[in-house]
């Protein structure tokens, strides 16, 4: 008992591998759970959906992770090594940490895979959202180091309960504040968070697309790296030194978060200012909202709807495909013959969906591609919604199934949809004629101006 | 190798000194440090362990100060085994005890060895690969102790290492700690008086803050053979008497 050890090398985490990989499994797991839901009605955009489950699913991992972090950090307190280790509690909480923050980030990481992989293959072109992945991912983190600054308060028997209920507000926060912040972004629909391009087409606005702005994730990830690095901070300062700093004083740094809450608040008409504008024409009352991008989509649109009102009139178009005509030989007249096809139902209401559907979802997304097109204003909704109104103004005529076109109008009551279903079948064709260069001009007015 | 308190004070703001003009110099071996409830014990070990600072004064190890620019350094000297502590009982005493050693310092691919080592100090080297939560009481408390020392510091300092802990536990408590003494600074809390008879080389005792005693465990019979009561050993009177006379001894 001579001899004082003084080299400092290497990590000791106390968790067993084997019980990480039980926590990243779980995790994965959850997430996969939360994402398969989706799977059987994985329609375009696929990335949006794989964008969301990294979102929203932490809704359900982040209790669990923040159990498991509350138990380790549980151990703190708990193991003979004395307060003062010479090691320091930024290297131990680190080695406790970092097992468990892996193992959460890969659990998460795998059970996103499936969708990624569904999106990837189903899609060509686009990616996943970076910064809502990263923004989920820092979720993860965050609730992990405050699970753990939790366990170093409570014992570990009761802390990851505590925790678990706890950290929830921790991460509906910052996803609220993120929506609310960018709800006047959407410019009136009840998009919350996502982007929704306000179309004004003949005097109504339509709310268009569920689209993570880049705003709201960097608000996020913002919030959650701030409350990670605070509890970390606060967990390592209250370890040690207690005669030295108040306790109260020690865990000033969890007002960071709030602080940069308080701070995106104040900043808010310019963080929504900077992304509108582009693409936007300013009408009484309310906004032609056609971004550059979206333009480029606009022709196939209007194209694909004149070529199907040419080959079959406002009425044979759903009149056939509902007696049998297969959607494919439907399209293969149209600009879409490449595409595959999803006839899930012979009805007119399912037929004019998918009409939308692919009217929008081939053109914009798959030969566009998702995220990138949405991060530049949200063609693929936009075309999507513009698509589904000429498809149900189609349907509308069709004097077959009237009661479900009738249900379907009133399932998909937009003051547009009204709009055109009010329009003569000769009136609707004129538009699009007259429109088709507006469309595609992004110069589109209210019919009233 | 000398601890040494010199003029140590400590207050809470607003509040009398929990400790005054603590004055003591410890060497290798064991030392019990004696004391009622409140008389400051605690603090002192918090003071020692570099968990405090005094209000007043200088704590050196070899002549370094302890709460000062050497402190990081010379925490890695120091073993403390708090009197409440917990084991991860899911997980074996050794890899409990290597933990303790990585936390201390020790270099990762060396922590089992010095596990090993720490272990064997306590006799509890055939239980190595136990679960800690399978262990008895008095073997939980001697693995940390293994935990204390795995990373071989030179003042131990343990907090009623013994209190709990029947007859028997004790005594091989008492064995261990002998050992570990001979190596290094054992500092020892506790109110068992007889627990130091068989192995404290000095005693000393605070009250009300103040060092009330200061000398060897003989000196300690002595003052209790003077003053014997009935049903209490000698070292018991003694110890007795100091917390009730204003009598202040120091060797």
């Amino acid at each position: 008992m001579t001899a004082t050890a003084t080299a400092r090398s290497g990590s000791f985490a106390p968790i067993k591998p084997i019980t990480l990989g039980v926590i990243a499994t779980f995790v994965g797991f959850v997430t996969w759970t939360f994402s398969s839901g989706s799977l059987p009605a994985w329609l375009p955009p696929l990335w949006s959906d794989t964008n969301a489950i990294s979102r929203d699913s932490v809704l359900l991992v982040g209790p669990i992770v923040a159990g498991a972090g509350a138990w380790i950090g549980g151990w703190r307190h708990t193991l003979a090594i004395g307060p003062t280790p010479a090691r320091g509690w930024t290297a131990i909480m680190s080695a406790q940490l970092r097992p468990l923050a892996t193992a959460v980030v890969a659990g998460h990481v795998l059970g996103l895979t499936p969708a990624v992989v569904n999106a990837a293959a189903n899609t060509t072109g686009g990616s996943a959202n970076p910064l809502t992945i990263v923004s989920g991912l820092a979720a993860i983190l965050a609730v992990t180091c405050l699970g753990y600054l939790l366990g170093t308060i409570w014992s570990s028997r009761i802390a990851p309960v505590v925790a678990s209920i706890a950290v929830f507000p921790a991460i509906i926060g910052p996803i609220l504040l993120g929506e609310a912040v960018t709800s006047s972004e959407t410019n009136g629909t009840s998009g919350a968070s996502v982007y929704g391009v306000a179309l004004n087409w003949m005097d109504v606005t339509v709310g268009i697309g569920r689209y993570e702005t880049r705003t709201g994730a960097a608000i996020r990830l913002a919030l959650f790296a701030a409350l990670a690095g605070a509890a970390a901070w606060v967990a390592v300062r209250s370890a040690g030194r207690r005669d030295t700093q108040p306790g109260w004083l020690a865990a000033l740094p969890m007002l960071a978060p709030a602080a940069i809450a308080v701070a995106v608040l104040l900043v808010q008409p310019s963080l929504v200012g900077r992304s509108t504008g582009t693409g936007c024409d300013r009408v009484p009352e309310s906004q032609v909202c056609v971004p550059d991008d979206v333009a480029e989509a606009l022709p196939p649109i209007a194209r694909g709807a004149t070529t199907i009102i040419d080959q079959f009139g406002f009425g044979a178009a759903t009149s056939d495909i509902a007696a049998g005509t297969p959607l494919s030989d439907l399209v293969s007249f149209t600009y879409f013959s490449d595409s595959p096809v999803r006839a899930e139902s012979e009805a007119s209401i399912s037929t004019a969906r998918l009409i939308g559907g692919e009217l929008a979802c081939f053109t914009a997304a798959f030969s566009r591609g998702g995220d990138d097109a949405l991060n530049a204003g949200g063609s693929l909704e936009l075309s999507y919604a513009l698509a589904s109104e000429l498809s149900y103004a189609i349907a509308s005529r069709s004097p077959a199934d009237q009661a479900d076109v009738d249900a379907a109008m009133f399932s998909f009551d937009t003051g547009t949809a009204r709009a055109l279903a009010a329009l003569s079948d000769t009136e609707l064709r004129t538009f699009l004629d007259q429109h088709s260069a507006e469309l595609a001009g992004c110069t589109l007015k209210s019919v009233r101006q | 190798m000398e601890l040494r308190c010199e003029d140590i004070t400590f207050q809470y703001r607003g509040r009398p000194p929990v400790l005054n003009n603590i004055n003591v110099a410890i060497t290798p071996g064991v030392t019990g440090l004696l004391g009622p409830n409140g008389a400051g014990k605690s603090t002192l070990f918090s003071i020692l362990a570099t968990l405090r600072n005094p209000t007043s004064g200088v704590v050196t190890l070899d002549g370094r100060s302890m709460h000062g620019p050497d402190q990081d350094e010379l925490r890695r000297s120091i073993g403390f085994l708090p009197q409440r502590f917990d084991l991860l009982r899911w997980s074996t005493a050794q890899r409990n005890v290597a933990y303790a050693a990585w936390a201390q310092g020790v270099p990762r691919d060396e922590c089992d060895a010095a596990a090993v080592l720490a272990l064997e100090l306590v006799d509890l080297a055939d239980l190595a690969d136990r679960r800690t939560g399978s262990l008895s009481g008095g073997q939980q408390q001697r693995v940390g102790i293994a935990c204390a020392i795995a990373h071989q510091p030179r003042l131990v300092l343990l907090d009623e290492p013994t209190a709990g802990l029947d007859p028997a536990q004790r005594v091989q408590i008492r064995h261990h700690l002998a050992a570990i003494a001979e190596h290094a600074i054992v500092l020892l809390s506790t109110h068992i008086v007889e627990d130091l008879a068989l192995m404290a080389t000095q005693v000393v005792a605070i009250n009300g803050g103040s060092v009330v005693f200061d000398s060897s465990v003989d000196a300690l019979k002595s003052l209790g053979q003077s003053h014997a009561t009935d049903g209490l050993s000698a070292l018991e009177s003694g110890y007795v008497e100091l917390l009730n006379g204003p009598a202040k001894v120091t060797a």
